[in-house]
């Protein structure tokens, strides 16, 4: 099977995350007589002929997958998404209402769904009950036991001479919509305090990215009363730091983006001989025979120097990370997964609009065109581009502008109502009135020109789900069989289009 | 080993503890010279490391002349020994023609010379060891290495009378000028004899004479190598345990830096010439007063100290106050009361110190600042906290010398900072002299209960010291015999939790128990986590290894006997309800719906709230908001009849202090997901007339907000009335209506003269009365942009205490399409200051409540509904209001004095256009004893 993972970008090829879930495992897959290529979605402008079996939708979230799913959805192909990141289960939260609304489109053209954790599957299932969820761990880094052995023998040396807990705490350090990262430590900070006295001294490294470190939290990491260190994140760094640290510190708190995170940052301490504590939630329990959840257990196996990681417990982690992260089952469990999947008959290609709201881009328009999808700007849309179909609000209501090339895909009733319309920037247009619209088409509109003219993010909230349910009412009445999928890249504003019961924009 | 910022006697010990001793003797010598004043004990260890050092092997370097004159050079060298020169002026010389004629065999080893001769010296008999040293000639530089090797290498000196004038040859160093003469030579002369002879060493007669000669000499440095040595008759409390692999001594006290010489530290007293030390948590924390070894003399302010800290830790009969003696250690009985005669809060006393300050510099970094006054001699201040998990043990977490005649600012590294905190002060040797307690140290400025010394609105200091005494009073009461604590059990929701709460903090929890003996428990677990109940039960447990059984029985019988406190999970209890004793079983000694409201990490004081009971049934606010938001005391049911409260916080509470973004503002609750806020799900939807009084930016706007209210669901619009304004277009208000509400649309025009109130009445008048119909005033130019609103505020107001309901005004700065949002108004609500009287104020409720939904003083009249029969009432009132402003916002203060609700709902808000109507911008002057009140808190 030749698998295809869709990525946002080129650049994101070289994100750590990227390396870690599909790279490790590239290998692997090839030994089972399958490929994997990393694909920027970009690349699909100019191939448009689907060359893969399996495609798979990695953290490409605007309405260029929509699209391309759609497609390739009708070309009989296998169309996954791989969730990470739970930004879906908060639903009462308005500043994710554009990626519920993108998963849910989404779900509707995948046979499947990947996914990093269980907790991730349990938000899989709850949008897309009736499709397969396969979890796959983020595979570990290959480990050399006498490396580990011997760096584990060095800490403890190292803490002998020094009388010096290291403490590391690595990772993002923020995120821009949850308390998580440097706030955890901030919260959980305590934890590491408590190791002081003893006759030990503690020293906290922190590496993280530098947007994290606000005055706010560097204030926060002040609180703890710590000897800490902050060092900005890089790979290498990471190591280094791994290499001489004897305790990563792990809080995690219980907020459900935080609870379905990966193993991934207690898997990388472990393999490094690293030892590690961790607070909060009990994300790492399934590695819980090698972390410890109580820093006074740490200290007094310290003592003893019976850590829970020492060189007689290395294999028992080894066969630990083989049933929770290894590189050869993980790929071989995924091999299998898509195997198994029932084949996806080819449809007949339909038509499909990419309607533009408040922010969308000009790679998202072009995309569209590219694909043969309609590029529909809607009234709120500020980006002047050659678009296929136009909507504008009048007094009368709302009217609709067709590309002259775009007039054929009209249905036939449609088409004797047109007249004609002039030309915008480089594209001829034929005009369908509101006045055709609400009384030949019987496109229902609820005013919201006044609030659409407001042009601020409250009033276009309060007119989103109006317009938008009037839109994809008009383009199913011009338009046969047309699939809408809605382009609105907006962070500030809380738009919201109504969704039927199946995932579908409602009329 | 790394040895890190240690001084020379730290570093002296720390040899001395791994059997280094070849290494602890210099180390002891420098330290000499760096505190003199200590010469007592460290001619004490010297004598110590000079007992286990291992005699030289055979072969080494054996000899060693003093300083010799040049005659003797050509016999040294043709003597055939290996010869080792000390001197001065001679020294180059004497290494040309010593190694010449020797053959290397002499070789010069240092020059020492000039005004610090003696510092040379030292350093130079500290750094070179021999087991024998002849001296060639009774001079003065002679005999004092002669006395130095004797007395820091314990090596045998001989004195080779040799002939020679060495007086020509000595380097004579200006401070040593004045010695010259034949009475010193004389005594110089003497005192050579007294060293060894062959096979013979006679140190004690030596010993004697050479202080007098030090003395004479009036040098306190040389003084302080010649103390006599009392041979230690036991063996040090630790070096056991440092033998068995117990290399964590017990100190939270950070690595010492360098510090200046001043008194001995507590780790050092093992080594101490004394036959005892008293001991406390098991272990010494000083050495008791001199030919006194017995703890029962111990002043009865210490005892105090000891007896109130031990009780408050539950600290084990084990771990009481001992001494321990050459016998091993010897408990002494302390009453089970503390003495509470004698002033120890926050107090010092026959020291003479004064704690002036204290405040948390960080989370457990608490800074003393002490107040010596006229003390003249060193003191030394130690505290101690008592680590109850894993067996227990005390820890020392601070030590510093006070600075004579002023004041100094010591660290305290806490283990814990809520546990009480033990200071002892003693001299520079470790007798004890006097103690103070924190019992409570989290009440001190920066701590998490510093808002309780807040409300006591004095200085910080005197509030926190005011308190922690009344506090621990109450304790003590309660802790003692027939004592009882009223609080029973302190439970939390747990709905909308994210574990990072700091009542789950370990700090916290281990506080609760070891002082308390009380737990968290979990009310009532969200549905949704009923999976993660282990996890729950499990951030709620106190820490490991604090738990016992003991403690596991008291609590149950308090949990049976004691108030249920139930309180949100953003919130610790006050020590206000964790101290308060039982009077009778339906006493409580707070008040429900009472607390202090902090914000920020550390809990800087904001507001002491207090809510109606209304507002505090936990049941309600789970049905409505999804939370509970403010602290309740559980019943059982008919129990509150005659229950008796107090007054005073039960908890404080950590209020939300990450502004919203945007989204946030626009929709609390996001329109696709659900939205909570109805005590019951309606069964039809309600009829609603809305009037509009405002000005508008634009005809546009008008329209714009118009469309809003018809994008509402969930309710019946009866009629949209527009009242038109003085100069208003008539025209383009009744286009706007036309376009939006052609049918209920209705544009009231004023007929000359007639006021607001007069124009509504007569709308209404011409509308027939409907039962359960509300009434949306808009007093300002709002977009309603959340289509749910109207519906959400009239399932609120379906509640009969329910007077009116409103939601937050947010605003844009500027009008651009991205402006940044914020809260304009969020409700008028009784706050006062200081002693002021309770006055209508705005405060910006969305920011520390956002999405509740709050009882209020007044919604005020810019977006508020109301019942239409209210309304009607309003306006048949008969009073000089003219204007729907004064209508409604008389209407409200009389609700208020009727008891009756305002609600805010800060999980909605509107977008205002407009300027806020005169009675919510400007100063309002009515009542203001209703709703939630806030009392500002002194920062």
């Amino acid at each position: 099977m030749r698998i295809c993972v869709v990525l946002p970008s080129e650049q994101q090829k070289a994100q750590a995350g990227v390396r870690i879930r599909y790279e490790r495992i590239t290998a692997e897959l090839q030994a089972h007589g399958h490929t994997l290529d990393l694909v920027p979605i970009t690349d699909f402008l100019v191939n448009v002929h689907p060359a893969h079996d399996c495609y798979l939708i990695s953290k490409c979230y605007d309405a260029r997958a929509l699209l391309l799913a759609a497609q390739l959805r009708r070309a009989g192909k296998q169309v996954g998404v791989d969730l990470f990141d739970d930004y879906f289960s908060q639903v009462d939260d308005s500043r994710f209402t554009r990626l519920r609304y993108w998963l849910r489109a989404l779900l509707r053209n995948c046979s499947f769904v990947l996914c990093s954790t269980e907790g991730m599957r349990g938000v899989a299932l709850q949008y897309a009950p009736h499709l397969p969820v396969h979890l796959m761990n983020d595979p570990a880094p290959g480990d050399d036991v006498s490396t580990m052995v011997q760096a584990l023998d060095q800490k403890l040396a190292t803490l002998r001479a020094t009388r010096r807990i290291e403490v590391l705490w690595f990772g993002m350090g923020d995120n821009p919509n949850f308390p998580v990262g440097l706030a955890d430590l901030g919260a959980f900070g305590a934890e590491v305090a408590r190791l002081g006295g003893f006759g030990l001294s503690v020293h906290l490294t922190v590496l993280t990215n530098r947007r994290a470190l606000t005055a706010d939290r560097l204030e926060q990491l002040r609180g703890l009363g710590l000897a800490h260190t902050v060092q900005e994140w890089s790979e290498e760094a990471e190591q280094q730091l791994l290499a001489r640290s004897l305790l990563a510190f792990l809080p995690v708190n219980a907020q459900q983006f935080s609870r379905v995170k990966s193993l991934n940052r207690a898997v990388t301490a472990l393999c490094s001989g690293t030892q590690v504590l961790s607070a909060g939630y009990p994300l790492y329990a399934p590695l819980g025979a090698f972390v410890y959840r109580d820093g006074r257990l740490f200290l007094a196996d310290l003592a003893k120097e019976r850590l829970l990681l020492r060189a007689e417990t290395v294999a028992q982690l080894q066969q630990q990370m083989q049933r929770l992260a290894s590189v050869t089952s993980e790929a071989s469990g995924l091999a299998q997964f898509l195997a198994q999947l029932p084949g996806r008959p080819a449809e007949d290609d339909s038509t499909y609009a990419v309607l533009h709201g408040r922010e969308t881009t000009g790679e998202i328009h072009k995309f569209a065109q590219k694909r043969a999808a309609l590029s529909v700007a809607t009234p709120m849309c500020s980006l002047d581009l050659n678009y296929d179909v136009r909507f504008d609000m009048t007094s009368a209501g709302l009217q609709a502008m067709v590309s002259t090339k775009k007039v054929p895909l009209l249905a036939p009733a449609v088409m004797a109502l047109l007249q004609p319309g002039g030309n915008l920037l480089t594209t001829e247009y034929m005009m369908l009135p509101a006045s055709q619209l609400i009384s030949q088409l019987h496109v229902q509109q609820t005013p919201v020109g006044a609030l659409l003219e407001q042009n601020c993010p409250a009033a276009d909230a309060a007119a989103y789900p109006a317009m938008s349910a009037a839109i994809v009412a008009a383009m199913t009445a011009m338009f046969p069989a047309v699939e809408c999928i809605f382009s609105e890249q907006s962070k500030r504003t809380p738009w919201h289009v109504p969704v039927s019961p199946t995932g579908e924009a409602a009329a | 080993m790394l040895i890190e910022n240690k001084s020379a006697l730290a570093s002296g010990n720390q040899a001395l503890r791994d059997g280094l001793y070849a290494e602890a003797i210099p180390l002891y010598a420098s330290a000499l010279l760096e505190t003199p004043e200590l010469g007592k004990t460290l001619a004490f260890n010297l004598h110590w490391a000079q007992q286990r050092l291992p005699e030289m092997a055979t072969g080494a370097k054996a000899r060693c002349l003093g300083r010799i004159s040049r005659e003797e050079l050509p016999g040294l060298a043709a003597s055939g020994a290996d010869v080792e020169l000390i001197g001065s002026i001679l020294l180059p010389r004497a290494d040309h023609a010593g190694s010449k004629a020797a053959g290397g065999r002499l070789r010069v080893l240092q020059a020492i010379d000039g005004p610090d001769w003696l510092i040379q010296a030292i350093t130079f008999v500290a750094g070179t060891r021999y087991a024998q040293v002849e001296l060639v000639r009774p001079t003065l530089m002679n005999f004092v290495f002669g006395l130095l090797y004797k007395q820091i290498w314990n090596a045998r000196v001989v004195v080779v009378a040799e002939g020679g004038t060495g007086g020509n040859v000595l380097a004579r160093p200006a401070s040593i000028e004045k010695l010259r003469g034949a009475a010193w030579d004389q005594q110089v002369g003497g005192m050579a004899a007294m060293f060894d002879i062959a096979g013979e060493q006679r140190p004690a007669r030596l010993g004697k004479a050479a202080r007098q000669f030090a003395a004479r000499l009036n040098s306190p440095l040389l003084m302080a190598f010649l103390h006599e040595v009392e041979r230690p008759r036991r063996a040090p409390a630790q070096a056991k345990e440092a033998g068995s692999g117990g290399w964590m001594p017990f100190s939270m006290c950070p690595a010492p830096a360098p510090r200046p010489p001043a008194f001995l530290a507590a780790h050092e007293w093992q080594y101490l010439p004394v036959v005892s030390l008293i001991e406390f948590g098991g272990i010494p924390v000083g050495v008791p007063n001199a030919g006194n070894d017995s703890a029962a003399v111990l002043p009865a302010r210490l005892a105090a100290g000891f007896r109130a800290f031990s009780a408050l830790n539950g600290m084990p009969a084990a771990h009481g106050l001992a001494v321990r003696g050459p016998a091993g250690a010897q408990h002494v009985v302390m009453d089970a009361a503390p003495d509470v005669a004698i002033e120890i809060v926050h107090r010092f006393g026959p020291s003479g110190l004064q704690l002036r300050r204290a405040w948390y510099a960080s989370m457990r970094l608490l800074r003393l600042h002490v107040d010596t006054g006229s003390v003249g001699e060193t003191r030394v201040l130690r505290a101690y906290q008592y680590d109850a998990a894993m067996d227990g043990r005390l820890v020392m977490v601070a030590e510093g010398a006070l600075g004579i005649g002023g004041r100094t600012v010591l660290d305290l590294a806490l283990l814990n900072p809520y546990l009480p905190v033990l200071l002892l002060v003693s001299d520079a040797h470790g007798q004890l002299l006097d103690t103070a307690l924190l019992p409570f140290p989290s009440l001190l400025p920066n701590g998490l209960h510093a808002a309780e010394a807040a409300t006591a609105g004095r200085d910080a200091m005197e509030a926190a010291a005011v308190l922690a005494q009344g506090y621990f009073d109450e304790w003590q009461q309660a802790y003692g015999a027939g004592g009882a604590f009223a609080l029973g059990e302190y439970l939390v929701d747990v709905h909308g939790a994210i574990g990072t709460e700091k009542i789950f903090g370990t700090d916290l929890k281990e506080w609760l128990w070891t002082v308390f003996g009380t737990r968290v428990k979990l009310w009532r677990l969200p549905e949704k986590d009923e999976g993660d109940r282990g996890f729950w039960e499990q951030a709620c447990r106190a820490p490991h290894g604090a738990g016992d059984a003991k403690r596991y029985a008291e609590q149950t019988a308090r949990e049976r006997a004691g108030l249920r406190l139930l309180a949100p999970v953003t919130a610790i209890p006050t020590l206000r309800a964790l101290t308060a004793c039982r009077v009778n079983g339906r006493a409580v000694p707070f008040r429900r719906g009472e607390y202090l409201l902090v914000t920020g990490g550390q809990g800087a004081p904001r507001y002491h709230v207090r809510v109606p009971d209304f507002t505090v049934a936990p049941e309600r606010a789970l049905q409505t908001e999804g939370i509970v938001r403010h602290p309740t005391v559980l019943m059982e049911k008919n129990a509150g009849a005659g229950l008796q409260e107090g007054t005073g916080a039960a908890v404080i509470v950590f209020a939300e202090t990450d502004s919203a973004q945007q989204p946030e503002l626009i929709y609390p609750f996001a329109l696709d997901g659900p939205m909570p806020f109805a005590y019951e799900a309606p069964t039809q939807a309600p009829s609603v007339a809305v009037f509009i009084n405002a000005a508008w930016p634009s005809e546009a706007a008008l329209t714009a907000a118009l469309e809003t209210l018809r994008n509402q669901g969930g309710v019946a619009l009866s009629s949209v009335t527009l009242l038109q304004a003085a100069g208003a277009d008539a025209h383009g208000l009744q286009r706007a209506l036309a376009a939006v509400f052609p049918d209920i649309g209705v544009l009231c025009e004023r007929a000359p003269g007639e006021t607001e109130r007069a124009a509504i009445a007569r709308v209404l008048d011409q509308r027939p009365e409907q039962a359960g119909s509300h009434v949306v005033v808009m007093g300002q130019a709002v977009l309603v942009h959340d289509p749910r609103t109207l519906a959400v505020f009239a399932h609120l107001l379906a509640h009969p205490k329910v007077a009116s309901v409103g939601c937050p005004l947010i605003v844009r700065a500027e009008q651009k399409p991205n402006a940044p949002y914020a809260v304009q108004f969020s409700g008028l609500v009784g706050h006062s200051e200081g002693d002021s009287e309770p006055a209508l104020a705005r405060v910006d409720l969305h920011a520390l409540y956002p999405r509740a939904l709050l009882p209020i003083a007044c919604n005020g009249s810019a977006f508020v509904m109301l019942s239409e029969e209210q309304l009607r009432r309003g306006l048949r009132q008969r009073t000089q209001n003219s204007t729907l402003e004064e209508v409604v916002h008389g209407w409200s203060v009389n609700q208020s004095e009727r008891q009756m609700l305002h609600l805010q709902a800060t999980g909605l808000t509107v977008e205002a256009l407009g300027t806020l109507p005169s009675h919510m911008s400007g100063p309002v002057a009515c009542p203001a004893n209703f709703g939630i009140h806030l009392h500002l808190l002194p920062s």
